[in-house]
């Protein structure tokens, strides 16, 4: 299995603080099998900057220390990358990552509240310069939890969106669960990641998840979100199915 | 999906032999005649209110001039509400905002749309004072500079009666047009519209009476010459 979305580089983000932080990470990502991991730390998030130099040679360096410690796992460059005003200039000026650093898929992080208002213009934008975007964990934004519509209406646009792992499992709390789920079902999420930072609560685990998967849609859907993991790290295209039609949450006048 | 849209939007370019692209050039050869006495080299597009069709307008006689053999620039001065980026699937990271606050030269701004010989310039970030740069003197040396290198530059604009803006580069360029919805217009409205460009001097030169419904037993309702 591929994991496109993993905090697993020691010492970059508030994932893996130390290199054996990060190797007890591969070994549960190996224990649970996937062979490769996408390093995608926070980058331009306010917090963490994360230029594309320092991830590369972070990658380059924990590749030795697994080879090392022979653990069979193949880490790719990558980053979360925050929503910020130079998005698109940062990228093809090689400042930020893209997955596998191939130029075809950006992991994009929205705050979690809101959306900000240049996003559409931003999509809009990445789709000019033959980028898709992967919005990160979409399940997690209060935004878009209340109006799923604006991802279908960017997925019509041509991005995509991760659902991560934990959410599908109810360890994200019972909100990202529902929403989660209800994604899925409406076909508005494409791959499935971990977003490990740790090797405990938020450990780097699919195997759970693509089960809970097989359980909401058919069999068709839930491998092609193998498939198109596959196809991100590969730099290939996606199968994206139209999203189904999501009716808006009425707000009810219920007593609790 | 999106292709799809183009072609809808851009139908002088995919389907030149429809009767719609027809019209099109109708309406080109009409907009040289009234302007035979004067040269017209910089023309805008607006109407009196929101989705009458101006930016379907003037992004298809923009294609049809270019067709024509001339050199065409098509501006997208649509601060409030631009489309013309969306239209020719062009970026708008740097437009024409950018140039009126001296933050970029025309060379960094124009895209050129490949099939034919159409530029467009976007309209850029949106500022908050739209107006205040559409109706300065950096407005008009812009123009005046982009003249010297296209034969023929069209300027899509907001609705005149909603904002001021169309009426400031009204009195910029040489000829408006002005594009009246069948049906959604109201008659005041229009002469509205008339009166403000009227009170800035601008040279209209005809107006465009879009949507008009079209009997599908008529004769011009069918692809002239051969199919495809």
């Amino acid at each position: 299995m591929i994991d496109l979305h993993c905090h697993i580089l020691p010492g970059l983000d508030d994932g893996a603080q130390t290199l054996e932080d990060a190797l007890e990470m591969a070994r549960i990502a190996v224990a649970d099998g996937i062979t490769d991991i996408v390093a995608t730390p926070h980058t331009r998030d306010g917090v963490y900057r994360n230029d594309a130099e320092a991830v590369l040679a972070a990658v380059e360096s924990f590749q030795r220390e697994l080879e090392a410690a022979e653990i069979p796992l193949r880490i790719h460059p990558g980053a979360e990358v925050h929503v910020h005003v130079e998005f698109v200039e940062n990228l093809l000026d090689g400042n930020t990552l893209t997955i596998g650093n191939g130029r075809k898929y950006v992991l994009l992080e929205l705050p979690v509240q809101s959306i900000p208002r240049f996003t559409d213009e931003l999509i809009y934008e990445l789709s000019v310069e033959g980028i898709t975007p992967i919005i990160a964990h979409p399940e997690r934004n209060v935004a878009l939890r209340e109006n799923p519509n604006r991802l279908a209406e960017w997925i019509e646009q041509g991005a995509i969106a991760q659902v991560t792992a934990g959410s599908l499992l109810g360890k994200m709390g019972e909100r990202a669960k529902k929403t989660a789920e209800l994604m899925v079902q409406r076909r508005l999420v494409h791959v499935v990641a971990s977003d490990a930072h740790n090797s405990g609560r938020r450990r780097p685990e699919l195997g759970e998840a693509y089960r809970v998967l097989a359980s909401l849609v058919d069999e068709e859907e839930a491998t092609r979100y193998q498939v198109n993991a596959s196809a991100v790290l590969q730099g290939g295209s996606c199968t994206v199915l139209e999203p189904a039609q999501v009716v808006a949450k009425k707000k009810r006048f219920f007593f609790f | 999906m999106k292709l799809k849209e183009h072609a809808r939007n851009l139908i002088a370019l995919y389907q030149p032999k429809s009767p719609i692209a027809e019209a099109f050039r109708t309406l080109r050869t009409n907009i040289q005649f009234a302007g035979v006495s004067k040269d017209l080299r910089t023309m805008m597009v607006t109407s009196s209110g929101p989705g009458e069709g101006k930016s379907t307008t003037i992004a298809n006689l923009a294609i049809v001039s270019a067709q024509a053999g001339k050199k065409v620039l098509l501006i997208d001065a649509d601060l409030r509400k631009p489309t013309v980026h969306r239209t020719f699937n062009v970026s708008n990271r740097t437009g024409l905002t950018n140039m009126l606050i001296g933050q970029a030269e025309y060379g960094d701004c124009i895209r050129e749309t490949g099939q034919i010989r159409l530029d467009v310039i976007s309209s850029g970030p949106i500022p908050p004072n739209p107006a205040e740069l559409l109706g300065s003197q950096r407005m008009k040396d812009l123009l005046e500079q982009l003249k010297e290198h296209y034969d023929m530059i069209y300027i899509d604009t907001p609705p005149i009666l909603a904002v001021t803006d169309a009426q400031l580069l009204a009195s910029h360029v040489d000829g408006v047009v002005l594009v009246l919805s069948a049906g959604k217009v109201l008659r005041d409205h229009a002469k509205k519209a008339k009166a403000l460009l009227n009170n800035v001097g601008a040279n209209v030169v005809g107006a465009v009476l879009n949507n008009k419904k079209v009997e599908s037993e008529s004769y011009y309702y069918y692809y002239y010459g051969e199919d495809n």
